[in-house]
């Protein structure tokens, strides 16, 4: 059997081009796509020049209505008409890798007996999801359609946004036997072609299987695939998708995967969303300030409180420190480990809770948070306060709009508080300094992460910790290093009536 | 052997390193040591200290304007040759890992006396190495962002001195000038030490985007540098009478002690922790530019081996030798003593030598014409 597979396939090497009888050719076609139950081979006569002829097609990619009525239809039917057939798109090829590439891809193949060439037409039609609201990044008052599988729609949903010739698509294929496509989209005059030469550069370096989802793509053209924070911001909202590419910024569109990826970043992009445009300034702007201040208290509470009990207890004034010791009297192990163990059975729940379904996501975090956490008070495993500092750090690390920051921030808590438990105070001041110098160091796209942070750029600022009165940004920021900066023409001269 | 730096950093990262490296230890044990030659009238050595310090500074500019792609080193070897530039060059990188290692080893004996007698000197080493060798072997960019950042992020650190002005007496100031004004100036030969720091120019300035600002710059890191000075220390004698603050070994912490909020006691806990990543800065710069001194001395030497071995010895220093506070304290002096004559004397000397050098040539052009 094997012998006689290989045998098919050295035929199918020796022949690259299609022969001009149609017999041999759908011998060829029946040999190459063996074991593919779904392979349509429609023959007949077309009825306008007499001649035999196949449609090959697979059954579960094409869109029948499209094959049945503007193909066989006209091509059965009609006399004397000029190009037959009614379909838009439609190229002739006649070598087997395109044949079957086409194929394969949902499109159909028309054969004629005695052509050398073979037309391809465009009937791909796949089972797809409807544009539904985005599931992670719950949208307040932006528009409510999001990405889906098909790369060709979320093209469409980012062009709906910038209808303009200046929107400059890359095609680019990944993977040796996906053969996934990747978009890349930008803006011909703003985006950076440093970048973007830098960026089509490590796609094509990509050698392979296949690309299944966004993230592994991200994952392949990182700068720094050890750091823990994200290189990329990965969206689901083509409004937020659009929003960043007139920033100057670089979409990469993963055919099959309803995440986008946007390229390069910086630290700060991930405490914005594109719902502080929409809100007033000032209370986008204190939202803002909170998810910093949230950022901080997700990533340091749980050590500040193992150092100030383990160590540095003549921080706490008196009264409370007697209150906490109450608290923790009847608690047997030392606070780190209180600390870790609450920290691990919260993760736990919240991973439980993301992969049941929902009512049953629910009962485990009725069951895990206040059951479990009342209960091992009582039982006198952990203090009333280490719940609480551990009940604020998972509210404050899901104050974060995005979710793989929330998850680098989340991840970070363990070495702080091991570093707390060695070093108290000092190990969180060192942890806070590697923090810093990590952030600053890192790169996106050769681009520096820390902007505007470090290095400093104050004219960025208007949009970093606070976000500005959409008026006064009139400029592109700079951190995305765009070659076009003025985003907003100059005021235009009020007239006097 | 003039090679042009392809990084270079704004005139804010300029001002900011030097100002980063000036500051260091000396800011919390400064206003005891003048207290102790000048009673209350210390604060006007500061003064003093800056005026010479910026004049130091300035003729450090001069003398590299120019070659103004040369550093240190590279100027050794260009007024010297070969065989006098090399050494020189080895003494300057020792003299740069030295300041670094006694910033590092004295940040470390005062968290051990203030927050952790228990925990072995090796172990806070091994700890401060690790942020240490992530930043320095990136090079000059790098740390000047670094700098810039620390900077502001210790800002707040300024606003606690505000919270033991409520307390003190303005009265202890009086008399100016009590006895004269010799205690005045034999304590400015202190503050000259505490405003170390700016010989960093030699290194950094073929670094500098633009040398016309360089000028500005120095005025404007060193100026910062006595505001924090002359703040710290006006708090401080405000507020501790001349007697009070000699018992006192770090007056600047035993300040903090009083600020009491609802939810937190002893502020100085707080401030020390955050203070050593302000002090961070000092080591860190030192480091890095030892690190790139060595690639001048040995072409060959890779930044981040480099760092490791650095901060091997560091380590091995800090397990073999158990430093107490008062040998650190003696070679933090000694370093001072070589950084006096590398910052005020050298930069002097060099000039002389450059005017010298311009006079015999064109006196040669003269006869030649």
């Amino acid at each position: 059997m094997s012998s006689q597979e290989e045998q098919q396939l050295q035929e199918a090497k020796q022949l690259p081009t299609i022969s001009s009888n149609l017999a041999d050719n759908l011998m060829q076609i029946t040999s190459l796509f063996e074991g593919f139950p779904d392979l349509v081979i429609r023959e007949f006569t077309i009825q306008s020049t007499r001649k035999a002829a196949a449609l090959v097609y697979l059954g579960g990619l094409t869109d029948k209505n499209s094959v049945n009525n503007n193909v066989l239809e006209p091509l059965l039917f009609q006399l004397n008409i000029n190009p037959t057939v009614s379909i838009s798109h439609f190229i002739s090829e006649n070598t087997w890798d395109a044949l079957t590439a086409a194929i394969l891809g949902g499109n159909s193949v028309l054969f004629v007996n005695g052509h050398t060439e073979a037309s391809i037409l465009d009937t791909q039609g796949w089972p797809q999801r409807s544009i539904e609201d985005p599931q992670i990044e719950a949208s307040l008052k932006g528009a409510h359609q999001g990405f889906v599988e098909t790369g060709s729609q979320n093209i469409a949903l980012i062009r709906r946004y910038i209808p303009t010739v200046d929107l400059k698509i890359k095609e680019i294929t990944v993977g040796a036997r996906g053969n996934t496509t990747v978009s890349l989209m930008y803006l011909g005059d703003i985006a950076q072609p440093k970048i973007l030469e830098e960026l089509e550069k490590r796609i094509r370096k990509i050698d392979v299987d296949a690309i299944i989802n966004a993230g592994e793509l991200g994952e392949f053209i990182e700068d720094n695939p050890f750091s823990p924070f994200p290189q990329f911001i990965s969206t689901e909202r083509p409004d937020s998708a659009a929003s960043q590419l007139l920033q100057g910024r670089f979409v990469m569109i993963v055919d099959g995967s309803p995440n986008v990826l946007i390229g390069p970043t910086t630290f700060v992009s991930f405490f914005q969303s594109i719902d502080d445009y929409s809100t007033r300034w000032l209370i986008a702007s204190f939202i803002r300030v909170t998810r910093y201040f949230a950022f901080f208290i997700a990533l340091f509470l749980p050590a500040i409180y193992i150092a100030l009990i383990s160590y540095n207890y003549v921080v706490i004034p008196i009264k409370l420190i007697i209150s906490i010791g109450e608290s923790r009297e009847r608690v047997p192990f030392p606070p780190f480990a209180e600390a870790i163990l609450m920290e691990i059975t919260l993760e736990m729940l919240r991973e439980a809770g993301i992969r049941l379904p929902a009512p049953i996501g629910q009962t485990v975090g009725i069951v895990g948070g206040i059951v479990i956490g009342q209960a091992a008070v009582q039982a006198g495993i952990v203090s009333n306060i280490m719940v609480i500092v551990v009940a604020s750090t998972a509210i404050a690390s899901f104050i974060l709009p995005n979710y793989d920051m929330g998850a680098a921030v989340r991840f970070l808590r363990f070495p702080m508080m091991i570093i707390a438990s060695i070093f108290g105070i000092v190990g969180i001041a060192v942890g806070l300094m590697t923090l810093i110098i990590h952030l600053i160091t890192l790169k996106s796209l050769d681009t520096p992460y820390g902007s505007p942070l470090a290095p400093v750029r104050f004219v960025d600022w208007k949009d970093t910790f606070i976000r500005a009165p959409l008026w006064i940004m009139k400029k592109r920021p700079v951190s995305s290093v765009p070659v076009q900066l003025q985003r907003q023409g100059p005021t235009q001269p009020e007239e006097n009536t | 052997m003039q090679n042009t730096p392809s990084i270079q950093i704004t005139w804010l990262q300029f001002v900011l390193l030097i100002h980063g490296t000036q500051v260091g230890v000396g800011f919390l044990t400064l206003p005891r040591e003048l207290a102790q030659v000048a009673g209350s009238d210390g604060w006007i050595s500061i003064l003093f200290g800056w005026a010479l310090s910026v004049t130091a500074n300035l003729f450090i500019i001069h003398a590299m304007k120019r070659h103004p792609n040369a550093t240190l080193f590279d100027l050794f070897s260009l007024f010297f040759g070969k065989w006098i530039g090399k050494p020189a060059s080895v003494v300057l990188l020792l003299y740069l890992i030295g300041c670094s290692l006694a910033v590092l080893f004295s940040i470390v004996s005062i968290l051990r006396i203030w927050l952790m007698p228990k925990t072995p000197n090796f172990m806070f080493i091994l700890l401060l190495s690790i942020p240490t060798y992530m930043i320095v072997h990136h090079g000059i960019k790098m740390i000047g962002r670094y700098a810039e950042l620390i900077f502001y992020f210790s800002l707040w650190i300024i606003l606690l001195l505000a919270f033991p002005v409520n307390h003190s007496r303005w009265l202890y100031l009086l008399p100016f000038i009590k006895e004269g004004w010799m205690p005045v100036i034999s304590a400015t030969k202190l503050t000259i030490l505490s405003y170390l720091g700016f010989e960093i120019t030699f290194i950094l300035y073929p670094f500098l985007m633009l040398k016309k600002k360089a000028t500005s710059a120095v005025i404007v890191a060193n100026t910062l540098t006595m505001f924090f000075y002359i703040l710290t220390t006006l708090v401080c004698f405000s507020y501790f009478s001349s007697l009070e603050i000699l018992q006192y070994t770090w007056p600047t912490l035993s300040l903090l002690k009083v600020i009491r909020v609802q939810f937190l006691d002893r502020w100085d806990v707080i401030f020390l922790a955050m203070y050593m990543v302000v002090i961070s800065v000092t080591w860190i710069v030192y480091m890095s530019l030892a690190v790139f001194g060595m690639r001048q001395v040995l072409p060959k030497s890779k930044p981040s081996i480099t760092t490791v071995a650095i901060l091997l010895i560091t380590l091995a220093l800090s397990i073999f030798l158990a430093l107490s506070q008062s040998q650190v304290t003696q070679m933090t002096r000694t370093l001072s003593y070589i950084g006096f004559m590398i910052a005020y004397v050298l930069p002097l000397c060099l000039w002389c030598y450059v005017k010298l050098l311009e006079g015999i040539r064109r006196n040669q052009g003269g006869n030649s014409s």
